[in-house]
């Protein structure tokens, strides 16, 4: 197993805290200009082509998770 | 060569890069249009649900989205893994069948059986006494 620099992890660690700052401040202020991820997926879901973009997203996302090589969680 | 193209067409560019910004290309076109609906009047109601439009519309709102969402990656494997990225028919077979059976075999009938057990819980809640 490749052996990665901490500071590679710290940076995902900001991205997604700063997702869930971003999130949480949505939640909190709802009447403000601060849309929640909830609010993003609603606006892309309301046309066709968002839907299938997303749906696209789910499927090649859980494909490479879960159904590629299929020992993802299952390994020995 | 120069370096630069050497670079570019390097295996993490192509195999990551372009996939990742095709991605994030899509997603925002996506959102792009779905602002461009909501802010016109009248317009962007285009969700069913089981309750309200019937099963008839459901189910073709699941399928439509489905099959959609499954062609578009298809188009995008087809496109990138298979003349960018040159990969083999074996990985085009796997991508195929694997999100197939992802979109067809689990994701829909699983919908289709949650969207059922609460159409039935929400009925009998109606019809229990108060």
């Amino acid at each position: 197993m490749v052996r990665h620099p901490v500071i590679g992890y710290l940076v995902w660690a900001l991205i997604f805290g700063a997702l869930f700052a971003w999130e949480g401040l949505g939640l909190a202020r709802q009447n403000d200009a601060f849309p929640t991820l909830s609010d993003c997926f609603r606006v892309i879901m309301r046309t066709p082509i968002g839907r299938w973009a997303l749906f696209a997203l789910w499927l090649w996302f859980g494909w490479h998770l879960f159904v590629r090589g299929w020992h993802f969680f299952l390994r020995a | 060569m120069s370096p630069l193209t050497n670079t570019l067409g390097s295996v993490p560019v192509r195999h990551d890069v372009i996939p990742l910004a095709v991605g994030f290309g899509l997603m925002m076109v996506a959102l792009g249009l779905g602002l461009w609906v909501s802010q016109r009047p009248d317009r962007g109601h285009g969700r069913a649900s089981a309750g309200r439009a019937g099963w008839p519309a459901f189910i073709r709102y699941l399928v439509g989205t489905a099959v959609g969402g499954w062609a578009l990656l298809m188009a995008f494997v087809l496109l990138y893994y298979v003349a960018v990225a040159g990969q083999s028919r074996a990985f085009l077979f796997a991508a195929l069948t694997g999100t197939a059976l992802m979109a067809f075999g689990i994701g829909v009938p699983s919908l289709l059986l949650i969207a059922g057990v609460g159409e039935i819980l929400r009925r009998r809640r109606g019809r229990a006494p108060r």
